[in-house]
């Protein structure tokens, strides 16, 4: 889609007008194009996502975050439901960026509605006007794979942004980066990732697994590269959605690289809603009882946000279990090992990169296929 | 007799020791932007205030930054207590 003539000329026209225009009407400007996005990409649905930006807005506005939660959910679950098998290998993709059942972007715009709601009734976002939550809601350039916003930053940035030569470069830049992942890496890694379908030993599996978590990451970040570009080529910063994350020496510092503006909201929604109500209940005297429960709440979301199909529930399952068993390990490890030169050396650092990475690729072969598949291909890895 | 301070500095240290590779702590030392206090650390930190000094603390109206170093810590605890006996 980013490479595609008529994308190419959405955002020239979007971006030459943000950049004449007087800064009170740049919101108005990039409602209209995202509009435009729409009505070229999935008309079927622009009644739909306005409606809920309409609706979202008059909730907040009553603080009734409930209803517009429930709303949210409710339609996302419907979407997500399960339908026929779960994704085939290299279909897993579409899961970031929407299946076909999805209306286009509704993953990424349903979490949005949710933190405004969730914010405007705290009092955190003191001043909205509807334009400005349709710009945010609707901003074309996150709206196929992310970065998930948060409406505050994304105002204030909106509000400050100063297209230049210099903001131009740099997003240019991030795009021509994006395209060199996507076309020329990932692309080469999709189908020695697809060949996990026709393995018969373990070597040709992890071959195709690792492939597997190469591309995802390549393919997933390039999306990313190109909406933080065309943001940038406009002056607008959204959020980063990847830091290296498979340098990450263990699997919570992972989930703080990978995908992280899911992350950071799972956490800020999720996460923290669930560990501060157990806290206030009679388990509050068994902190273990209350982590584990978080993070495994906390990455059933996750899961189920991909799809509610079992395989995605079974891998947020096992995330919840691999940082619960991290969370237990980091809180028993005595001091002075903790302290030691050799814990804080490179081979340490490097040896737990390596075992996040094995563990995280595991993790991927339950994202990528039906559960029957996904304990096959598991079977011909670690068993043979 | 043991201040807010050093009731908050014991808590600190005896929970997150580890996590910061055994180093000590002052007043001053990042405990999240640094990494030694998690998600979950905010949320025992948290409970611990509420508990120990009889606080009510609204994540909806303090941010993460505020809770950032033992001074800040013991400054808002104070600020807070201060408010809930005028209360």
């Amino acid at each position: 889609m980013f490479i595609e003539p008529r994308f190419v000329l959405l955002v020239v026209l979007c971006w030459t007008t943000f950049s004449v225009v007087p800064t009170r009407f740049r919101s108005h400007v990039l409602v209209a194009w995202s509009l435009a996005f729409y009505a070229l990409y999935a008309p079927q649905v622009i009644g739909l996502v306005l409606g809920f930006v309409l609706l979202t807005y008059l909730l907040a506005e009553r603080r009734h975050k409930w209803i517009v939660i429930a709303l949210v959910v409710g339609l996302l679950a419907y979407f997500k439901r399960p339908v026929g098998s779960a994704a085939a290998v290299g279909d897993a993709l579409d899961v970031q960026i929407g299946s076909p059942l999805v209306p286009l972007g509704f993953s990424y715009l349903a979490l949005e509605l949710i933190h405004y709601a969730v914010e405007r009734s705290r009092g955190r976002i003191r001043q909205a006007t509807l334009t400005d939550l349709a710009a945010f809601a609707l901003f074309f350039p996150c709206r196929v794979a992310g970065p998930i916003k948060r409406y505050t930053d994304f105002t204030a940035s909106v509000a400050e942004a100063r297209p230049s030569s210099r903001e131009t470069y740099r997003g240019c830049f991030r795009i021509l980066s994006g395209l060199f992942k996507k076309v020329v890496l990932a692309d080469a890694l999709r189908r020695a990732a697809g060949a996990v379908a026709v393995a018969t030993t373990p070597a040709q599996a992890w071959q195709a697994m690792v492939a597997y978590s190469l591309w995802l990451f390549l393919d997933f970040s390039a999306y990313s590269d190109f909406a933080v570009g065309v943001s940038r080529l406009m002056g607008i910063r959204v959020p980063e959605n990847f830091n290296w994350p498979y340098l990450s020496t263990n699997i919570q510092e992972f989930w703080n690289r990978w995908h992280m503006s899911l992350s950071s909201w799972a956490r800020d929604y999720v996460f923290t809603g669930v560990g501060r109500q157990l806290f206030r209940t009679r388990v509050k005297s068994r902190p273990g009882v209350i982590a584990a429960t978080s993070y495994f709440a906390t990455f059933l979301v996750i899961g189920a946000w991909h799809g509610l199909a079992l395989n995605f529930l079974v891998w947020g399952a096992y995330h919840g279990l691999l940082v619960t068993a991290y969370h237990f390990y980091k809180r028993s490890l005595p001091v002075r090992v903790a302290a030691s030169p050799f814990y804080r050396s490179r081979v340490v650092s490097w040896g737990g990169s390596a075992l996040t990475f094995v563990l995280v690729t595991i993790g991927w072969v339950f994202f990528s296929m039906d559960v029957p598949s996904a304990f096959r291909v598991l079977q011909l890895m670690l068993v043979s | 007799m043991t201040t807010g301070d050093d009731r908050i500095r014991e808590f600190i240290e005896t929970k997150f020791r580890p996590q910061a590779g055994g180093r000590t702590f002052d007043d001053d030392t990042p405990l999240f932007s640094s990494g030694i206090v998690d998600s979950f650390g905010v949320l025992e930190l948290i409970a611990f205030l509420e508990d120990a000094f009889g606080v009510d603390i609204d994540t909806n109206e303090h941010e993460l930054r505020d809770l950032d170093t033992i001074r800040k810590i013991a400054g808002l605890v104070a600020g807070l207590s201060k408010t809930s006996g005028e209360g």
